[in-house]
């Protein structure tokens, strides 16, 4: 049934382009210092492309992500190129020494090709790149 | 005695089979969970910004699509221009109309929450705007980064 409803989610979301953070639960519990969390990523472009998943910290307000969390993530795997429509199953093992119940944000970036434009002369133009990102919080116990 | 049993005993198995056909109810329980999340994506493709008649500012639009199925936030990062050597001074800006706007080239800037089940398109508006006494954009390649994130909740 899960199932039936992550391909509702996913339909839904094939009405966008945008890159999609499906987790399997919002609470884990950290055992040996490490929380292991499962998710899935999908995407509804017209083609394949290059997602990015990374993990960001808690701040002082639970409603924001903080920084990248560059240690003590392991994402497997981190970077890879998804077909339109298809799940992509990640596991991301975190390492934490949480004291008490603390959000995470587990994030899926695309960053869009860059176009390039000849500019003659002195011509005044210009480029404006949109990076988009989606990302869901999850809450670590311990 | 015991063949009678063992006839009992072998009717009732032969029977009990018949027994349970004799009423049919089936009992279907179904449940499950949706996760929650939101998406964001500019719909409208690259982004090129042109001079303005009043030669003040290079704008350029786009449109976007946010959606989420319960509380969420967007939130714009830092910009990141980039300008002409010697440029005169500007100020970038973009705003997801509707939702959140920048001018903030060292911090991020955050939507407020967006309570619900939530599907907005809106414009993209990037800009460059210059900033200084002559009010004239100097001439130059431009660009103006960012990232749009949302976060579900």
């Amino acid at each position: 049934m899960k199932r039936c409803f992550l391909l509702l989610a996913v339909l839904w979301s094939g009405q966008v382009s945008a890159q999609t953070v499906f987790l399997e639960k919002k609470e884990y519990t950290v055992r040996n210092q490490t929380a292991r969390v499962k998710l899935q990523v999908s995407h509804s472009r017209s083609e394949p492309v290059s997602l990015t998943v990374r993990v960001k910290g808690p701040t002082s307000d639970p409603t924001k992500a903080g920084e990248v969390l560059t240690e003590g993530v392991a994402i497997s795997p981190s970077s890879f190129k998804l077909a339109p429509n298809k799940m992509k199953k990640l596991t991301l093992t975190l390492t934490t020494n949480v004291t008490q119940k603390t959000p995470y944000f587990v994030c899926a970036l695309y960053i869009p090709p860059v176009e390039r434009k000849e500019t003659q002369g002195g011509a005044t133009s210009g480029s404006a790149l949109l990076a988009t990102e989606s990302c869901s919080r999850f809450w670590v116990t311990p | 005695m015991k063949n009678k049993i063992a006839f009992a005993a072998a009717l009732a198995l032969v029977c009990a089979p018949a027994a349970s056909f004799a009423g049919t109810s089936v009992e279907i329980n179904a449940s499950g969970t949706a996760s929650s999340f939101c998406d964001i994506s500019n719909t409208g493709g690259p982004i090129n910004m042109t001079i303005s008649a009043n030669k003040d500012k290079l704008t350029g639009t786009g449109t976007y699509l946010f959606s989420a199925n319960g509380d969420a936030t967007v939130t714009l990062s830092a910009l990141t221009p980039s300008a002409p050597q010697g440029a005169a001074t500007y100020t970038p800006s973009v705003s997801l109309a509707n939702l959140v706007t920048s001018n903030s080239t060292t911090q991020a800037v955050d939507s407020a929450t967006k309570s619900g089940v939530n599907k907005i398109t809106g414009a993209i508006t990037s800009e460059i705007i210059q900033n200084n006494a002559s009010e004239l954009l100097s001439a130059g390649a431009y660009s103006l980064a960012t990232t749009a994130t949302c976060t579900a909740l």
